[in-house]
């Protein structure tokens, strides 16, 4: 008995169909959970390139207060161990009549209550101005718990998520803020940096 | 035949796309490691503010011999850099170093002999040149009465990208004298 022969113009038989279709799906599928995984891993790395950029721009926000800044009128004024949350200076704008004139009494803190970082101006006679550079900041600095211990081995106890350290003229800044990513998890930024007062007085140059 | 024709578009404009976000992550990548970098080196040039200028030379060179509150009690010449891998070939596994006009004066087969000198040749601090303000470029050592100190900050890691090196350089002087 003589086997039917393929035509030259027939098409594919179901087999190889079926088997073409099986394995399409399995590149698609395993191109698309890459895809899916490159796209959720760039998503990650956004929020924390996007979230150290914040932490950044605070820090240098703070820099920039901290080295404009008179040194006599840093309060208070901590050296490690000890860190503060918050510091009050003056700005020494000039001088009058043989006097100095300063600016109104200004402050940057970590306020508990939302866990955001201030700044706020105090004069005397006028309503204060106060405005708010962030509220993602950690209550307690990364690695560190209320435990009355230096957990990071950063030299500090129990240090806020943002924290103050005054070594004579210079002021270091250490900033840890935190936020969720959109699939719930926690990402942080924790920046540091030291700046020194320009504006010294005649005692401080002496020494 | 559609399916053949459009499986390579659609395996080309894939790969399109990963590229990109991979060229984007590293990018990102590159810029953090940067603003680090950059940051570390501000620190560390602002520490150096904080000190007697008189006293940097001593505190931030590599001899602990030298440091004014006895051996091995100043920062030296490393500083490290938070959140950047050192190189594998680092023998300290340190990142940063703070390059000053020093040279070792001792003949060869003796103990080293740290100066601050104003003949040493090294174009990227800008030497020879004058340091203590005497119009002159001598052969003395200048650690006791330099009045300008140009410092070079380096740091040398393993990138996302390969080996990264960074610089920055400074002059500073003691605006008292």
């Amino acid at each position: 008995m003589k086997r039917p022969r393929r035509s030259s113009t027939a098409g594919l038989s179901l087999l190889e169909l079926l088997l073409a279709a099986a394995l399409l799906a399995i590149l698609l599928q395993k191109g698309i959970s890459l895809m899916q995984q490159t796209a959720r891993q760039t998503n990650e790395e956004s929020a924390a390139v996007l979230l150290e950029e914040r932490a950044q721009l605070v820090l240098e926000r703070i820099a920039r207060a901290v080295m404009g800044s008179d040194r006599d009128t840093l309060i208070p004024d901590h050296a490690e161990p000890l860190s503060t949350d918050d510091i009050e200076y003056r700005i020494h704008l000039g001088v009058q009549d043989g006097e100095v004139v300063w600016s109104d009494p200004e402050a940057i803190g970590l306020e508990d209550v939302d866990n955001s970082v201030f700044w706020m101006r105090m004069p005397e006679d006028a309503p204060e101005q106060r405005v708010t550079w962030t509220n993602l900041v950690r209550p307690f600095l990364e690695g560190e718990l209320p435990n009355g211990m230096d957990d990071n081995g950063n030299g500090l106890i129990d240090e806020k998520g943002l924290s103050f350290t005054v070594d004579r003229n210079a002021v270091t800044i250490r900033l840890s803020l935190d936020r969720l990513t959109s699939d719930g998890r926690q990402i942080t930024s924790t920046v540091e940096t030291t700046v020194t007062c320009r504006n010294l007085s005649e005692e401080d140059l002496d020494t | 035949m559609e399916v053949v024709v459009s499986l390579p578009i659609v395996l080309v404009a894939a790969m399109i796309l990963l590229t990109t976000f991979t060229a984007i992550y590293r990018q990102r990548s590159l810029t953090r490691e940067n603003a680090r970098v950059v940051e570390a080196m501000r620190s560390r040039f602002e520490a150096m503010r904080n000190e007697p200028f008189e006293n940097i030379v001593r505190l931030y060179n590599a001899d602990p011999m030298d440091d004014p509150g006895g051996p091995g009690t100043a920062p030296g010449e490393r500083f490290p850099v938070n959140g950047v891998q050192p190189r594998p070939d680092t023998p300290d596994g340190g990142v940063g170093r703070i390059r000053l006009p020093i040279m070792n004066a001792a003949e060869e087969g003796e103990l080293p002999v740290w100066e601050l000198r104003e003949d040493l040749v090294d174009a990227q601090l800008g030497f020879p040149r004058d340091i203590d303000g005497n119009g002159l470029v001598d052969e003395a050592d200048h650690s006791f009465d330099y009045r300008i100190l140009p410092i070079l900050l380096e740091a040398e890691w393993q990138g996302e990208l390969g080996p990264r090196t960074f610089r920055m350089f400074t002059v500073m002087t003691d605006f008292r004298l």
